[in-house]
């Protein structure tokens, strides 16, 4: 409508730009191409001709045990993308990678609203902050592999279990990240309110939050990949379903999994990699103010 | 009745009370009579007029922005009396006395450049509708009406400094306090939002408090100028500028300007050199 706006504001705007999911494409296939002409010479040399077909089904006994663990060491990408596309694998793979990243969302969420309550509350005096914080860094100092079975005995809910360690890795950085952000406004800024006599509770949703959420979104992005991580770990000591289910299965089948255990591999890495561009896109429309999204 | 309308005619567009009134004011940084102590005013009288101009100038060190922030209640002075309108500083403030203009813009960055205008009126509650046409009103004063919708990054550095002068005035403060507010902007730039701010100031009856470096700046804009001493600081002298209102660019070509810049000068020199 104005006349400004309809004019093109910047050459960077206009500059070109690949589209972003190119390049990563271009990688992914030529990766792709490498491993297959590695992994096909590799299987080749180390497989005689005669077992290779049952080296690959991994259902032939006749099968030398040294040759049917080749395809669990280098698996031809080739059937790693035919097991990841095979209906009969999408149970275990797709529905329980699904499962796995529902648990991770939701735990997500609990931490990071935990953590930053947890953050505005330190915030508020060094007191608090001295008194509470020890006690989030040591948190962090008990692996999720000793909390698991801790957490299976006391819910006995793999779901409870999966969004408890979730919500467990995610509330750290959160908090630590959002305190600094709070602390770190402009003091004139702030002098700006307190001139204004804003309450404290205007200054801290027209100022400091505004202000703390690009350190908000830097914690989001690295608890978005650690909260599946620590989902599919808790898996492995007990749950019945999702992702890190399927990869500890597929490993104690033998080599005759080995395509389905590498295609768990690349759901599980997939989930990571779709919350994380999900957060970075949510960061990059929140703060559109920021000087690395400026237009 | 007719004895309060004769009065009030009487005090006309620029009422004639006592706006700011400074008493024996001293400020001491640091715990007094150790040696961290710095002493960064001492002994401050002054009384400035509802409705004046008045600029503080001295060189670095002499305490003017800490004076400023005295007036403003962001700090709390050592020793000695300050009565903004007949109140406390405190007082003040909390009765939204106060406009403040800062030598950088502080624009919020999440807002655009008519929420930031707004940003004082959010605080303090007044409707949305009224919030809009204020901001608008005061955006088209200072000639940034086109740019409303933008962010503050999108503006040059005098552009965002007008709307922190807009802000500052979008709640007619009845003081506004400024600490160099056109430091940081080229001699052109400065001197057109100078003009514009004696048109702004004309048109409300705000009392300004003006910290700067720029002798040319101080004659230009002010009634009074006070000239400060560094360490600790103090008011060396008070100069009365009796240039003609209202001042446009020609002002500065006038003989009298430059008589009183020179004597501006000539005062800077002396508690320069002490």
């Amino acid at each position: 409508m104005t006349a400004g706006r309809a004019t093109p504001r910047s050459g960077a705007e206009r500059r070109l730009r690949l589209p972003e999911p190119l390049p990563v494409l271009i990688v992914a296939c030529v990766i792709l191409v490498v491993w297959q002409l590695v992994a096909s010479l590799y299987f080749n040399a180390s497989v005689a001709p005669q077992f290779r077909d049952g080296a690959i089904s991994g259902a032939d006994p006749k099968v030398p045990p040294e040759m049917r663990v080749v395809m669990m060491k280098l698996p031809l990408p080739s059937l790693v993308l035919s097991a990841l596309v095979t209906p009969d694998n999408a149970p275990q793979l797709w529905l329980a990678g699904l499962i796995t990243l529902r648990s991770a969302v939701i735990g997500f969420v609990v931490g990071g609203l935990i953590g930053f309550g947890l953050a505005v509350v330190m915030a508020q005096t060094r007191l608090i902050e001295r008194s509470l914080l020890p006690y989030a860094i040591a948190s962090q100092m008990v692996p999720v592999i000793a909390l698991g079975p801790i957490v299976y005995s006391i819910f006995k809910d793999e779901n409870v279990a999966r969004i408890l360690i979730a919500a467990y890795v995610t509330f750290f950085p959160v908090t630590v990240n959002t305190l600094k952000g709070l602390r770190s406004v402009d003091p004139s800024a702030l002098a700006l309110m307190t001139s204004l006599a804003a309450s404290r509770l205007q200054v801290y949703l027209m100022l400091r939050v505004p202000a703390a959420l690009p350190y908000v979104f830097q914690a989001l992005k690295i608890a978005a990949t650690a909260s599946v991580i620590g989902a599919i770990v808790v898996e492995l000591m007990g749950a019945q379903q999702g992702i890190g289910v399927t990869i500890l299965r597929t490993q104690y089948y033998g080599p005759a999994n080995a395509s389905k255990l590498w295609g768990a591999i690349v759901v599980a890495s997939l989930l990571g990699l779709v919350f994380f561009r999900v957060v970075a896109i949510t960061e990059r429309f929140a703060l559109r103010w920021q000087p690395e999204f400026r237009a | 009745m007719a004895m309060g309308l004769e009065a009030a005619s009487e005090i006309g567009r620029r009422p004639s009370g006592v706006a700011v009134a400074l008493e024996n004011v001293s400020m001491t940084f640091g715990a007094a009579d150790t040696d961290q102590a710095v002493r960064a005013l001492q002994n401050i009288t002054l009384e400035v007029r509802s409705g004046a101009f008045v600029s503080l100038i001295g060189p670095s060190g002499c305490g003017k922005s800490t004076l400023l922030r005295l007036l403003g209640d962001l700090l709390a002075p050592s020793a000695g009396i300050i009565r903004i309108n007949g109140r406390s500083p405190r007082e003040a403030r909390l009765a939204r006395e106060y406009g403040i203009v800062f030598q950088q813009p502080v624009l919020y960055d999440w807002r655009t450049v008519a929420q930031n205008v707004q940003l004082p009126l959010e605080v303090m509650r007044v409707a949305a509708d009224e919030r809009r046409q204020r901001a608008a009103a005061l955006l088209e004063l200072v000639g940034l009406t086109e740019f409303a919708e933008r962010y503050p990054w999108e503006l040059s550095g005098g552009m965002q400094q007008r709307v922190s002068i807009a802000r500052a005035l979008s709640f007619r403060p009845s003081v506004l306090l400024m600490d160099e507010p056109f430091g940081a902007l080229d001699e052109m730039t400065r001197e057109r939002l100078n003009r514009e701010l004696l048109n702004l100031w004309s048109e409300t009856n705000t009392t300004i408090v003006f910290v700067t470096h720029s002798v040319a700046e101080a004659v230009f804009l002010s009634d009074r100028i006070v000239v400060m001493s560094p360490r600790p600081g103090r008011i060396d002298t008070v100069i009365d500028v009796d240039l003609m209102r209202p001042r446009e660019a020609g002002t500065r070509e006038a003989a009298h300007f430059f008589e009183l810049v020179a004597e501006v000068r000539h005062h800077l020199r002396e508690v320069d050199t002490e």
